[in-house]
């Protein structure tokens, strides 16, 4: 991919292409420990050859057609804050495919970014903390664009949401616009504000659905976050809070 | 009411062989439901409420206090491993947050440290995972590595000690 012109101070204007690359999320934390990237360098490849999604998982994208890249900040922002960093970047993304007419895309909590019921981009971010500060961050970003077929029936691309192909610069270009605005938001400590936002484009909010956890299945509603980004559901009368893998969404 | 009066009461209903008590004053609203087959998660409890440690019995109170009777929680000092001589020239990396603790950078890796090795200021020596972001904590102090207090894949606290380290 040709490096593009972005309208930004600083998110993208360290453009750092590599035509193959295991991880970019890798190459950036080496990067920054080397000292040799700025504030809001990217790291992108057209092609990645071992994508890392959660710990365990992998993501998979097929060379040339997807969006791939990491972004690398340096906060300084108190552990306190920490869930805002994936408050901020799945806003940037959902902003940026709001901005290209995908208006059905949603936030499936924590970071996921849903279309309909359908995963369309997956942000994995890694952490560098120095004295009970966020030092360094970098948020890796997958975006499904113009792959037409997955192994995993709740995968989806803008492509095969759109019917045709999409160009990638636009949507970079975009997602690193909105990356900037929401970053100086949470520098600027608008917490409540961002924490609006997200609740606001949050899948299955407000509404009744079944969730599973390890008593069982359950109806509940999704109510919001509490403070450390657990989930709060609501359920006969309760509000319940849930940590990541402690429950499942049914239907 | 004070702390030690309700673990006072707690320590009688786990014997009492009741399943659930409620209790209401003018001060305070006490739920005390006894699990005995599911072991509630720490994580399950709203971390706005000061939540009583679950004791052995399997016991977890959910209380709500009015704003004006907040109870301070008096936790028992968690025992550190060793003994009091060789802790007095120890030093601990705690936790910054609540979280899961990792040794390594990925299942398949290696890990950052291991016992006996010597780790320097702004040495990574684990991660902390919160709701899917991943910490690289850094040592705060040069030394040897004597003892991990923690499982690989465990859940940590806030300020709970991870790494024992001799800075001699």
């Amino acid at each position: 991919m040709n490096r593009i012109s972005i309208p930004t101070q600083f998110v993208g204007q360290q453009w750092l292409y590599y035509p193959v690359c295991p991880s970019t999320n890798t190459e950036a934390l080496r990067l920054v420990n080397e000292n040799k990237v700025q504030q809001g360098a990217i790291v992108i490849t057209d092609h990645q050859t071992a994508g890392r999604g959660q710990r365990d998982n992998t993501w998979e994208a097929a060379p040339g057609q997807n969006l791939t890249f990491s972004i690398v900040l340096y906060p300084a922002l108190p552990v306190t804050l920490q869930y805002h960093l994936s408050i901020m970047a799945s806003l940037a993304v959902t902003d940026a495919l709001h901005a290209c007419q995908y208006d059905r895309i949603q936030i499936k909590w924590p970071n996921d970014i849903f279309y309909l019921d359908n995963k369309v981009c997956g942000i994995l971010i890694q952490n560098n903390l120095k004295n009970n500060k966020i030092q360094s961050v970098v948020v890796g970003i997958g975006i499904n664009v113009n792959q037409m077929h997955f192994s995993n029936p709740k995968a989806t691309s803008l492509s095969l949401i759109q019917g045709k192909t999409v160009e990638r610069e636009e949507i970079l270009s975009k997602v690193l616009y909105f990356l900037e605005k929401r970053y100086r938001q949470l520098e600027n400590r608008a917490v409540e504000y961002l924490e609006q936002d997200y609740l606001k484009n949050m899948y299955w909010i407000n509404e009744s659905h079944q969730f599973a956890d390890p008593s069982g299945v359950f109806d509940g509603i999704i109510r919001g976050i509490n403070a450390y980004g657990q989930l709060l559901v609501e359920t006969g009368g309760d509000l319940r809070s849930y940590g990541l893998k402690e429950i499942r969404y049914v239907s | 009411m004070k702390a030690t009066e309700i673990q006072e009461l707690l320590a009688f209903i786990s014997k009492s062989g009741l399943d659930e008590v409620n209790i209401e004053t003018s001060e305070i609203k006490l739920k005390v439901k006894k699990h005995t087959s599911a072991k509630i998660k720490q994580n399950f409890i709203q971390p706005s409420v000061a939540a009583m440690p679950a004791d052995s019995t399997g016991l977890v109170a959910a209380n709500s206090y009015h704003p004006s009777s907040h109870v301070s929680s008096d936790k028992p000092e968690r025992k550190e491993e060793g003994t009091a001589e060789d802790n007095g020239k120890l030093v601990t990396i705690k936790s910054p947050m609540i979280g899961t603790f990792y040794l390594s950078p990925n299942p398949d890796a290696q890990p950052f440290v291991q016992v006996g090795d010597r780790v320097n200021i702004g040495q990574t020596v684990c991660i902390v995972e919160a709701m899917k972001l991943f910490n690289e904590i850094e040592s705060e102090h040069a030394g040897t590595v004597v003892k991990i207090l923690v499982d690989d894949a465990s859940p940590v606290e806030y300020d709970q000690p991870l790494f024992l380290i001799d800075p001699s």
